[in-house]
């Protein structure tokens, strides 16, 4: 999926505002230390000005007006109905973003289970909830794919002695 | 002397003893290729506590072992799942992972694992050869030709970037300054570190490149409902990608020739060589223009040079003990724990050990290389797995490869931020590769630059060899700007030249395939 042209607008304003913020954190490190992350945030900020330029003209040449979100529409939503500058940008797409969200949650939510629980048991819980309720395996199927990654996780730990983030339950 | 030391080293390698730990060595090795996160450094930390009470020669087949071949199975994560399998792997994913898209993943993984074997028997062989004229070679290479070769191979950038030339100048720039995060290199400050000591040390690598890849392709896998391969087949072809490796013979020479001299230079081959040659390849090649969309020649310039890489870091390491990377210098602890100086005397005291080595490295890459064909028809079968089911499995070896990186919940932050990052450069259609070109090359630039001025003032700009590789820069920009001018008609291309990966499913105009619902 590529971006619509107004999210696009969002994404280089950010890339610009970073690598300006990048510049000006630089500036205020010893001279030796200043110099290459300097010079490459400068260089990042004026070609971002440039493509973030060239993009707004893109998008007022496609003589689209962008109007405000109406009564109860999200942000998000006006950006999706906005951003029909390409014709990329289909119904489709806003449900594909919407997935992409979804999935990158579910990573962020074993990274959270991790985090609470621990690696195996947080690992365990997560393939049997996503098996279980996304892949629509069957209930034994998932328990069983959870028992053997943890089992496997476990002889890698005594095998290549690797490490397991801390948890908050101290498990 | 050399003859009879190589009849030597081999009868006591091929002692079944010997030969068992070799193999044990290339299990592993295949192991840690395999496993995203998971490099030489790791196989290395694993294998050395068994060295203890080893003589020399069975320690070295056991550590040349799994150092040879963890460049053989890496293509299997970055070819079937778009996920780098180590640092040397990551140009692979550009013509693999479409390849695999299509179907074609044994066609790949075929080319792959012989162009991979043909790059190390080259290694082996130009160690061999290099023992006794690389020394004035590696000598003669100071601060301002090293700065020159990491030019060289920023200007890989400009082929990844192709056709969003904006786009990928900013990417480059924003891994030049994450690879700019930590200490800085003449005085001693701390660069965007917001006084966190984790980053004092800079953003691991390995974190870095699962974020960059292996989530964004995972989620989009997932949000496209799908499996690795849109045919939802795996057309057979292993032997037809040997074949198709063993028909370019030159890309295979040239890229392995290149793999061992770049290999040859401490702290400057792992991550560079593979896009190095993989740049290359595309400039000097007919019909580049299918690069990056499933070019076998994408696959088998990478995949020579950089298993070709690990002769040419021996000689670094063995002659002078000088190592250029994390695994060599475990190598180099491993050696003095066997009682091993390394040094001029592994080419007299010790020479027999040091063709050990080179039989070690040659015979480690035919069983590699025997073992990943004779698998690969049942392993890229992985892309036929429906992504629901194989993604949880894959966020579950991705985050615990990454915390594998410097076993700091840092690594799990930084994999989630650079993956939400990737995964807007994607949807943007921005190139990724860049990000990691400039991220393993800010720190050679920055501290070759350095050198060099504090050394020579501004007085290296007029070195023969300086001038020489600036020019090599030049013609292949140049080469490559008025080749892609000339194809392309002149007019902008719009492509996610990173990726290729998916984006028939996001080119203009297209449906966006995949049904179910999430």
């Amino acid at each position: 999926m590529r971006l619509s042209s107004v999210h696009r607008l969002v994404w280089t304003t950010v890339i610009l505002l970073a690598l300006a913020a990048a510049a000006y954190v630089a500036w205020g490190y010893p001279r030796l230390a200043r110099n290459f992350p300097f010079a490459a945030a400068s260089v990042g900020v004026a070609l971002s000005a440039t493509l973030l330029a060239l993009d707004v003209r893109r998008v007022r040449c496609s003589g689209h007006a962008i109007e405000p979100a109406g009564k109860g529409q999200s942000m998000l939503l006006r950006l999706d109905i906005d951003g029909t500058f390409d014709d990329e940008t289909t119904v489709e797409s806003s449900v594909f973003a919407r997935r992409l969200a979804i999935y990158l949650g579910t990573l962020l939510g074993y990274v959270a289970l991790v985090r609470i629980v621990g690696v195996y048991a947080g690992s365990a819980l997560f393939l049997i909830l996503f098996l279980r309720f996304i892949a629509k395996v069957r209930t034994r199927y998932a328990v069983l794919s959870a028992v053997l990654t943890v089992a496997v996780l476990m002889g890698f730990q005594e095998v290549v002695d690797l490490r397991w983030p801390s948890n908050l339950l101290g498990w | 002397m050399m003859a009879e030391a190589l009849g030597d080293a081999l009868a006591m390698l091929v002692e079944p003893q010997r030969l068992s730990l070799m193999a044990i060595g290339v299990l592993v090795g295949l192991t840690m290729g395999v496993l995203p996160g998971l490099g030489g450094v790791v196989g290395m930390s694993l294998l050395l506590p068994f060295i203890f009470g080893m003589d020399p020669f069975s320690g070295m087949a056991l550590l040349i072992g799994m150092i040879a071949v963890g460049h053989t199975s890496d293509t299997f994560p970055s070819v079937l799942l778009g996920i780098p399998g180590s640092a040397g792997s990551q140009a692979t994913i550009m013509d693999g992972y479409p390849m695999a898209r299509k179907g074609q993943a044994a066609r790949a993984l075929g080319a792959s694992f012989s162009a991979s074997m043909i790059g190390g028997l080259f290694g082996a062989i130009f160690l061999l050869a290099a023992l006794f004229a690389a020394r004035p070679l590696v000598l003669a290479l100071g601060s301002p030709e090293l700065l020159m070769l990491s030019i060289l191979g920023l200007s890989m950038v400009g082929i990844l970037a192709r056709g969003a030339p904006i786009p990928g100048l900013l990417a480059a720039i924003i891994g030049l300054l994450l690879g700019s995060v930590g200490g800085a290199v003449a005085v001693p400050t701390y660069r965007f570190a917001a006084g966190e000591i984790y980053l004092y040390d800079g953003i691991p690598l390995a974190a870095l490149a699962l974020g960059l890849f292996a989530v964004p392709e995972l989620v989009s896998l997932l949000a496209e409902n799908r499996s690795v391969s849109k045919s939802g087949t795996v057309e057979k072809g292993l032997l037809a990608g040997v074949r198709e490796t063993l028909s370019h013979k030159f890309l295979v020479f040239r890229s392995s020739l290149m793999g061992m001299f770049i290999g040859m230079i401490p702290g400057l081959g792992g991550s560079v060589v593979d896009w190095l040659a993989y740049g290359i390849a595309q400039r000097t090649s007919r019909d580049s223009e299918t690069f990056g969309t499933g070019d076998i020649r994408g696959i088998i310039a990478p995949e020579s040079a950089n298993n070709a890489k690990e002769g040419g870091t021996m000689v670094p390491t063995l002659l002078f003990g000088i190592p250029g990377s994390g695994t060599t210098a475990i190598l180099l602890g491993g050696l003095m724990l066997m009682g091993i100086q390394p040094g001029p005397a592994m080419l007299d005291n010790n020479l027999e050990i040091t063709v050990l080595v080179i039989w070690s490295l040659a015979l480690a890459n035919v069983l590699a290389a025997g073992l990943c064909l004779a698998l690969s028809s049942q392993i890229s079968k992985i892309s036929l797995v429906p992504s629901k089911i194989l993604a949880p499995f894959m966020f579950i070896i991705i985050v615990v490869g990454a915390y594998q990186s410097s076993r700091h919940w840092g690594d799990i932050l930084v994999l989630l931020g650079v993956g939400i990052m990737g995964l807007l450069m994607k949807e943007a259609g921005w190139p990724r590769a860049p990000v990691l070109i400039g991220f393993v090359l800010a720190g050679n630039v920055e501290r070759y630059l350095h050198l060099s001025i504090q050394r020579y003032d501004y007085d290296w700009l007029r070195f023969p060899t300086v001038i020489t590789i600036a020019i090599v820069t030049v013609v292949l920009l140049a080469f490559g700007t008025l080749y892609s001018t000339k194809r392309d008609g002149g007019g902008p291309r719009v492509e996610d030249s990173n990726h290729t990966v998916d984006d028939e499913a996001g080119a203009a105009g297209t449906p966006r395939p995949g049904g179910g619902e999430a």
